[in-house]
């Protein structure tokens, strides 16, 4: 470079600007701030969370789901389905055919259709032993009783799936019939003599 | 002093930002969106929605976008609380994300000189809907929309006159021995505009509660006893 030329300050122009280093301003920072404040805020009210299923007017996926048909029997439904297949399933197949020396089937029972099913309930309550005649053929076996397995909604949840199910068609059992059976606090397995003494409508 | 980093990494910065805000936020949100089942109304059965477009509804939309529809035309219902689209029956209720699933170009448009096209199958036929594009004003006195009618023949009549001629009042009819006959463009775009529904009830837009099932306690059979 040439000694002799010109610096930039000697030129007629004044000086190269130069980019200074400055604090930003306290006002502007607490300004961003509150921005930020105000658009967080805004968010958590009206973003629904983000959810893909939230849209206006509702703020959350539980208000969504309250604004729907609410089917509490579809759910008791459910619940039949799941202790069934937990459980009874073992012994009387998922067909609900029953199974030769193993346990009596439930599609078309007597037993199962029965009006009211005071019957069916202490059946299940209490577990049930000896012969019993179940659509024309004669059992011999041990049901135990599942009254401490399962509460009263379960156990007329699942008398409501087995009712209705494998073309089954007779009505609900309400969880208030099971808990009127229970507090019999019947002794032992039931047998078959013994219910049918209680009459159906 | 070298601020080329500093620049760098600012421009970085901001295009992560909108990035983030347009392409992955969405993504997340909506990524996941698959084909679903309808709410169950009264006693009508839960049905899969949306359903795919049909060939002949999909070269429709090559049509309608050719055509420059959308820049007149919305297919976008928006919620009771922002305008009048569910007063104006354009919808049943506002317009989802679903809705859009199976679209391979969502053509929502962006204002609207004419209805909103959202539910048009819902309120229209093919021979209504033919008429519209040769002459809208046939259908709706006063309508803004230009004829299309250069998506249509007028030809003189074969041995048979077509059975897809349009039936025309005299002041459009075409000369005597001729027909107007809907080209194939004009029946894909017909087709089109005939699947456009939005018309079942989502989890994420519930039916009223006057809609809701009474109750589905008991099977029929088995109530009736």
């Amino acid at each position: 470079m040439n000694p002799d030329a010109p610096k930039p300050t000697d030129l007629q122009n004044g000086p190269e600007p130069v980019a200074e280093r400055r604090t930003v301003p306290a006002w502007l920072i607490l300004l961003f701030g509150l921005l930020i404040y105000w658009g967080s805020v805004f968010l958590a009210e009206n973003a629904g969370g983000f959810a893909r299923d939230v849209y206006r007017p509702y703020h959350s996926s539980d208000d969504v789901a309250s604004a729907n048909p609410q089917d509490p029997e579809a759910k008791r439904r459910a619940l039949g389905r799941q202790v069934f297949e937990k459980t009874c399933i073992a012994c009387h197949q998922a067909t609900g055919l029953g199974k030769e020396g193993t346990a009596p089937p439930l599609v078309g029972s007597e037993w199962v259709l029965a009006p009211g099913g005071d019957r069916i309930a202490r059946i299940v309550l209490n577990g049930l032993t000896g012969p019993i005649n179940v659509k024309g053929q004669d059992w011999n076996l041990t049901m135990l009783a599942w009254r401490d397995t399962f509460s009263d909604d379960e156990i007329a949840a699942v008398l409501t799936y087995v009712r209705s199910s494998w073309g089954n068609n007779a009505g609900p059992i309400k969880p208030e019939l099971v808990k009127a059976a229970r507090a019999e606090k019947h002794q032992g397995n039931e047998t078959s003599e013994e219910l049918l003494k209680i009459s159906v409508q | 002093m070298n601020s080329g980093p500093t620049i760098f990494l600012g421009l970085f910065a901001t295009m992560a930002c909108s990035w983030t805000g347009f392409v992955l936020a969405p993504q997340l949100q909506l990524g996941g969106l698959a084909q679903t089942n309808t709410v169950v109304v009264g006693d009508a059965l839960s049905q899969t929605y949306p359903l795919a477009q049909p060939g002949e509804a999909s070269a429709g939309a090559e049509v309608y976008r050719a055509n420059g529809c959308a820049s007149c035309h919305t297919q976008m219902v928006r919620p009771g609380n922002l305008g009048s689209d569910l007063q104006r029956g354009w919808g049943l209720r506002r317009s989802l994300a679903e809705d859009y699933l199976f679209e391979p170009r969502v053509l929502l448009g962006s204002q609207r000189v004419g209805p909103d096209l959202a539910n048009f199958a819902r309120r229209s036929d093919l021979k209504a809907v033919l008429m519209r594009l040769y002459n809208p004003r046939l259908i709706i006195h006063d309508s803004l929309m230009p004829p299309h009618r250069f998506l249509f023949e007028t030809r003189k009549i074969g041995f048979f006159p077509s059975t897809n001629a349009l039936v025309l009042p005299d002041k459009d009819a075409p000369p005597d021995g001729y027909e107007v006959v809907p080209r194939p463009e004009a029946r894909a775009l017909a087709a089109y505009l005939l699947s456009l529904r939005q018309d079942g009830y989502l989890f994420e837009s519930p039916p009223p509660q006057s809609l809701w099932p009474k109750t589905n306690a008991v099977p029929k059979k088995a109530a009736a006893k």
